[in-house]
């Protein structure tokens, strides 16, 4: 028997679901897990990967609005690094006007020349990033010394907390700027370090504030091959030489500090009120109910009383097509001196 | 005095094969009804000698701890509840069919085949009486109302329509190997019966 569902018997919800950014739904990763990724010479020349259990989570890149910082720019060779800051910029700037005027990330209201980018991976971070509850860790060196010295830390977090996202945001959702401070608490509005794109899993970290913070020994500065060493920093090798790599620095940021992140994701959550009244669904299809060719009601004392059991609940279309089924745990027990309401959710 | 049990039972429910399609092609699950099963109780379970009293008589079927739901929109739902006030019933009507078993043959030297009827009965007799067939793999099938959907589809795909007998024959020239599928035949308030079909190859004149 069918029973058709009121209006009174529907009810759509929508919920946020967040869960630990990596891989298994871990929240904070030290940055000792992540690795970065084979990728070949022209790849790490725009970006590298980082790795948790062997799955990307991070890209980060190094983008120069002039190309500093390329194996090659010219008047007639566009360096890498300025199309991965334009690329970035393109995708992000709300603004027609600045865009083609080409006027940059505007980072604790100066024009930026270079920025670092944390891109999420998707498949991580689903719908969007959850702001206002992540903290990036970068450890470095402070001084540009030559010898090594001890190391510092900076955290990052955004400030959707306590205020507004930026206006005019970006041509897809909310912008929040990037403080020092843990977990959506801001420490200091001092410096901005950077805006935060949550829809886009997009963090963009002014290179000169950073720099300023951890800018590592000036040995490290123009040398890739010191990554493991200590003195590590995020000052920029502005040179156009095959040697300058500074999307490494920021790998090398994250490997030696450590991520608090969470991702989000829109769920829709249909409840289905399905209601048998005292008089409904007392007697049953099942074989087991009757006995002998005859279809006799197998047990006497449910002629006058019959007894069924709710084992599950079918949700059909206008055509009696099986759309979704719920299964009990355990049957309910139905007859005429019972009603039964089951909730059924759906949620997709 | 004890205070009320008041919990409306939640139950989380999967999409069955037909609803995923749904989704997947862009189109409103279109939900409207709903209906209550007991697949998978057996009242023979059902003890009206429980020594502790007629609270008792279904602990059986009650603590038996239940399988959980599967995508297949076969498995469940196949005995459904059904009763909107009707007492001291004691004895359901049932379908019957001729032949449980039947085929569609292929015609001698031709790629066509020769359709078979399927003509239920309800006892105690209803004079007209209309039912649900449910073939569980149109594939192949050539039935008014469904769709045909080719031999060699990869997915199998079920189809229901109404009527008082269903004609049923193999879609001309499509059948590769020899095939044998179900249908079920339902009706409100009535046992239902199954009936298999076998379709013979006719994708050659030999």
């Amino acid at each position: 028997m069918f029973k058709n569902f009121t209006s009174d018997d529907t009810i759509t919800t929508e919920i946020t679901v967040t869960n630990g950014f990596f891989d298994g739904g871990a929240g904070t990763k030290a940055g000792s897990n992540f690795t970065t990724s084979s990728l070949s010479s022209t790849q790490k020349s725009y970006y590298y990967n980082l790795q948790y259990n062997s799955k990307d989570h991070f890209s980060l890149s190094y983008g120069h609005i002039g190309g500093s910082g390329s194996a090659e720019q010219s008047t007639t060779f566009e360096g890498t690094t300025q199309a991965v800051y334009k690329q970035f910029y393109n995708f992000t700037e709300p603004s027609a006007q600045k865009l083609r005027d080409g006027t940059g990330f505007i980072i604790n209201e100066v024009t930026q020349s270079d920025a670092y980018f944390i891109a999420a991976e998707r498949l991580q971070m689903k719908d969007r990033l959850n702001p206002g509850t992540w903290t990036i860790e970068l450890s470095g060196s402070t001084s540009l010394r030559t010898t090594a010295g001890s190391g510092s830390t900076l955290h990052l977090t955004d400030d959707s907390k306590t205020t507004d996202p930026i206006t005019p945001g970006s041509p897809f959702g909310e912008v929040y700027s990037i403080y020092s401070g843990s977990a959506g608490t801001v420490q200091s509005t001092t410096t901005q370090y950077g805006k935060f794109y949550p829809d886009a899993g997009l963090f963009v970290l002014s290179a000169a504030e950073l720099s300023s913070s951890l800018p590592g020994e000036s040995g490290y500065i123009q040398s890739a091959s010191l990554i493991d060493t200590e003195g590590s920093g995020l000052a920029q090798d502005t040179r156009v030489a095959d040697a300058a790599d500074n999307a490494i620095k920021m790998a090398v940021a994250l490997q030696k500090g450590s991520v608090t992140l969470r991702s989000e994701e829109k769920q829709y959550i249909y409840d289905y009120f399905c209601r048998a009244k005292a008089s409904e669904f007392n007697l049953s299809q099942n074989v087991t109910f009757w006995s002998g060719s005859d279809y006799t009601i197998r047990h006497n004392d449910m002629v006058t009383n019959p007894q069924t059991y709710i084992s599950e609940v079918g949700l059909f279309d206008e055509l009696n097509n099986l759309i979704a089924v719920g299964r009990l745990s355990s049957p309910i027990n139905k007859n005429f001196s019972s009603e039964a309401i089951v909730k059924v959710r759906l949620t997709y | 005095m004890g205070i009320l049990d008041n919990d409306t039972v939640v139950v989380d429910a999967i999409l069955t094969k037909i609803g995923r399609q749904k989704l997947a092609n862009g189109q409103p699950l279109g939900i409207t009804k709903f209906s209550f099963g007991d697949t998978g109780v057996d009242y023979t379970l059902y003890n009206p000698d429980h020594p502790s009293g007629s609270d008792s008589y279904g602990t059986a079927i009650t603590s038996l701890p239940m399988l959980e739901a599967v995508p297949d929109d076969n498995v469940f739902l196949r005995s459904k509840l059904w009763g909107s006030g009707e007492r001291n019933v004691q004895n359901f009507s049932f379908i019957t069919v001729q032949n449980t078993s039947v085929t569609i043959m292929k015609v001698p030297s031709q790629t066509q085949s020769t359709p078979v009827t399927i003509n239920p009965t309800v006892f105690p007799v209803v004079p007209d009486a209309t039912f649900d067939f449910k073939i569980l793999d149109v594939r192949g099938v050539a039935v008014r109302g469904i769709k045909n959907v080719p031999f060699d589809h990869p997915d199998p795909a079920s189809g229901i329509v109404s009527g008082r007998t269903l004609e049923i024959n193999a879609q001309a020239q499509q059948i590769t190997s020899q095939k044998s599928f179900g249908i079920e035949i339902t009706r409100e308030g009535t046992a239902p019966a199954f009936v298999t079909v076998t379709m013979e190859t006719n994708n050659s004149t030999t």
